[in-house]
């Protein structure tokens, strides 16, 4: 428009700054094409695979679906294997996830709530501890909580994968930093003029005012408990305790012995793909609320 | 109206200091509960972990009195200093940290800022949350799916690559097992990466980048000169994440060394604790070693915390 009104040299100027920004964003696009693809063609795989029979899966090396479309003799059959035992791991993988949320949520935003809206002594102690404990792994304390649990006979039990997953440090702490910002003091002193007791008002007042990040550290926790490894590996030596992550791994190990069905990588891969969907689904629909939390995490 | 206005203030700060026992114990009674599960299953493993490493199983020669256990003060934290197969461990995820890490940082900030000047609105979102989808599965689940990707007879990547040529092209032979661990943990984790690094993209003034774009400043320059160090925060942070992270890798390697005799049980330090107590059944050598991982973790984490709160503070 302008390089009309210019003069030549101006004009291929300006023409080279308007092709040079196209051609980088062409780049741009074509560069985020390429890893959408990277990201998700294993994902797309393990549905076709888990979709193929034992003889097409080791029979091709396709990417696509190939031979009879097996995925529903497949789920079947991993449904039924060994007396049914993945449906049992899906029941516990979910009894330990949401169970331990439910807890870990609350006594989090009790803290949380406590440590943003209360001046007390000891509270800069306290958040120290809290923040300590986000920065320390779990995997550090697989080993020890194995030996104070054998310490105790509970040891493969349900207690020993539960109780310690319901300790949520960042649930404390993402719940403090946004209980700080979003429950104004007055408001608190308000209830207390009006006769709450404090307990009260953190039921009422706090917990309503918190809601998103209680989603959020809801989200955090059932996607960690659900994905926890170690510990179950750690804790548990009957299979009927087993989360699904650790029913997925015993197979694959058993896979490799001998002696296992040929179909066990067929169930391999469709209880692989059915350990991942419900959460890959929630993560889908829940993604704004766990962006959320890795923003506090983050940046404050 | 003005005698009510000032005399409500006054009447909340009497009321809130009239009462000095409520202000104190119900912001520790909401405490509770939360630190008593932190002191039953944070504090009281870890102290147990520090006394059991100070200590031995002695046990009589013909085995018939039971083992006792006797103190033997910094001696299990000596041997761990000279073990081997301790330090290989540390080194293995040092490199997988210097090669790794790095290079899916550096992933991760290319597709920051290459979201950041994507226009299109429905493109970004399919790009976040695909980046984002490897995130939620469980690393076992993912580990056991590549596995079957990098198995010669049915993957189709170990297929294209041998009839590309490559004939002898095996992801899971011991001097490509390292390549094959590196691309799990960066489909992992890059998504998770990149979403820290677009939230602080998103922290960054709309002014400064009109102001720039007003002078003329190209794309190019922009990612370059104002938005990259503006992402340096971010940036120290994961990468001190990535280090505690690949310090603790255990998952993986042992879900993988399933189907591959390239993955030893020593590979990361973690897999030798899990190796040590439950294989060799040395369990207060085990603890001492878990206390050094802890304890070098601690200290990553804590240089971690000053280092962002320094770069964020200039």
């Amino acid at each position: 428009m302008s390089a009309n009104e210019a003069g030549t040299g101006q004009r291929t100027d300006a023409r080279l700054s308007e092709l040079s920004p196209r051609l980088a964003s062409a780049f741009t696009s074509l560069f985020l094409m390429m890893i959408v693809v990277y990201f998700l063609f294993p994902i797309v795989w393990l549905v076709t695979a888990a979709s193929k029979s034992t003889t097409a899966l080791f029979g091709s090396t396709s990417f696509g679906f190939s031979g009879p479309f097996e995925l529903w003799h497949n789920i079947s059959i991993t449904f039924s294997y060994d007396g049914g035992i993945y449906g049992r791991w899906m029941l516990n993988s979910a009894i330990y996830s949401v169970g331990a949320s439910l807890i870990g949520v609350t006594t989090a935003a009790m803290a949380g709530f406590a440590l943003a809206k209360y001046d007390f002594p000891g509270r800069g102690f306290l958040f120290g501890v809290v923040l300590s404990g986000v920065l320390v792994p779990a995997t550090v304390l697989a080993l020890p909580l194995y030996l104070e649990f054998s310490r105790v006979h509970l040891v493969n039990t349900y207690w020993a994968v539960l109780l310690p997953s319901v300790v949520n440090p960042f649930g404390v702490y993402i719940c403090r930093i946004y209980a700080a910002q979003a429950i104004p003091d007055d408001l608190l002193d308000a209830a207390r003029i009006d006769g709450c007791s404090e307990f009260r008002i953190f039921w009422t007042v706090g917990v309503n005012l918190m809601k998103p990040v209680l989603v959020t550290a809801f989200c955090f926790q059932v996607v960690a408990v659900w994905n926890n490894f170690l510990l179950p590996l750690i804790m548990d030596t009957s299979s009927h305790l087993f989360p699904l992550v650790l029913g997925i791994y015993e197979w694959n190990q058993v896979s490799q012995r001998g002696g296992a069905p040929p179909f066990i990588f067929n169930i391999i891969l469709t209880g692989s793909l059915f350990a991942f969907l419900p959460l890959g689904l929630a993560f889908l629909f829940l993604q704004r609320s766990l962006r959320r939390g890795l923003a506090i995490g983050a940046i404050q | 109206m003005s005698a009510v206005g000032t005399d409500i203030p006054i009447l909340r700060k009497r009321r809130r200091n009239d009462r000095p026992g409520s202000s104190v114990l119900a912001p520790l009674a909401l405490c509770f509960p939360f630190f008593a599960f932190f002191a039953l299953f944070v504090i009281v493993p870890v102290v147990y972990a520090v006394v059991l490493s100070t200590k031995e199983i002695h046990r009589s020669g013909l085995g018939l009195a039971p083992p006792t256990s006797r103190f033997v003060g910094l001696r299990n934290y000596v041997t761990a200093l000279g073990d081997g197969r301790l330090g290989g461990g540390l080194v293995r995820v040092l490199e997988y940290f210097l090669v790794q890490s790095l290079s899916m940082l550096v992933l991760a900030t290319v597709i920051a800022l290459a979201l950041d000047r994507t226009s299109s609105r429905v493109g970004k979102a399919v790009v976040r949350t695909v980046c984002f989808l490897p995130f939620s599965m469980p690393l076992v689940v993912g580990s056991v799916m590549w596995s079957f990707l990098y198995a010669p007879d049915l993957s189709p990547i170990v297929h294209a690559v041998r009839s590309a040529g490559i004939s002898g092209f095996d992801p899971l032979s011991p001097h490509l097992i390292f390549w094959g661990l590196t691309n799990i943990l960066t489909w992992e984790w890059t998504g998770y990466n990149v979403i820290i690094l677009v939230t602080a993209l998103q922290a960054v003034p709309p002014e400064v980048i009109e102001a720039a774009r007003m002078d003329g400043a190209s794309e190019w320059r922009l990612a370059t000169l104002i938005k990259l160090p503006l992402l340096r925060p971010a940036l120290v942070m994961a990468t001190l994440f990535s280090m505690i992270g690949v310090l603790q890798m255990f998952g993986e390697p042992e879900t993988i060394s399933a189907i591959t005799n390239s993955i030893s049980s020593d590979y990361t330090p973690n897999m030798y604790v899990y190796t040590t107590a439950f294989t060799a059944d040395l369990v207060n050598y085990a603890s001492a070693i878990a206390v050094v991982l802890a304890a070098l973790t601690g200290i990553l984490s804590f240089v971690a915390l000053r280092a962002t709160r320094r770069i964020s503070a200039v």
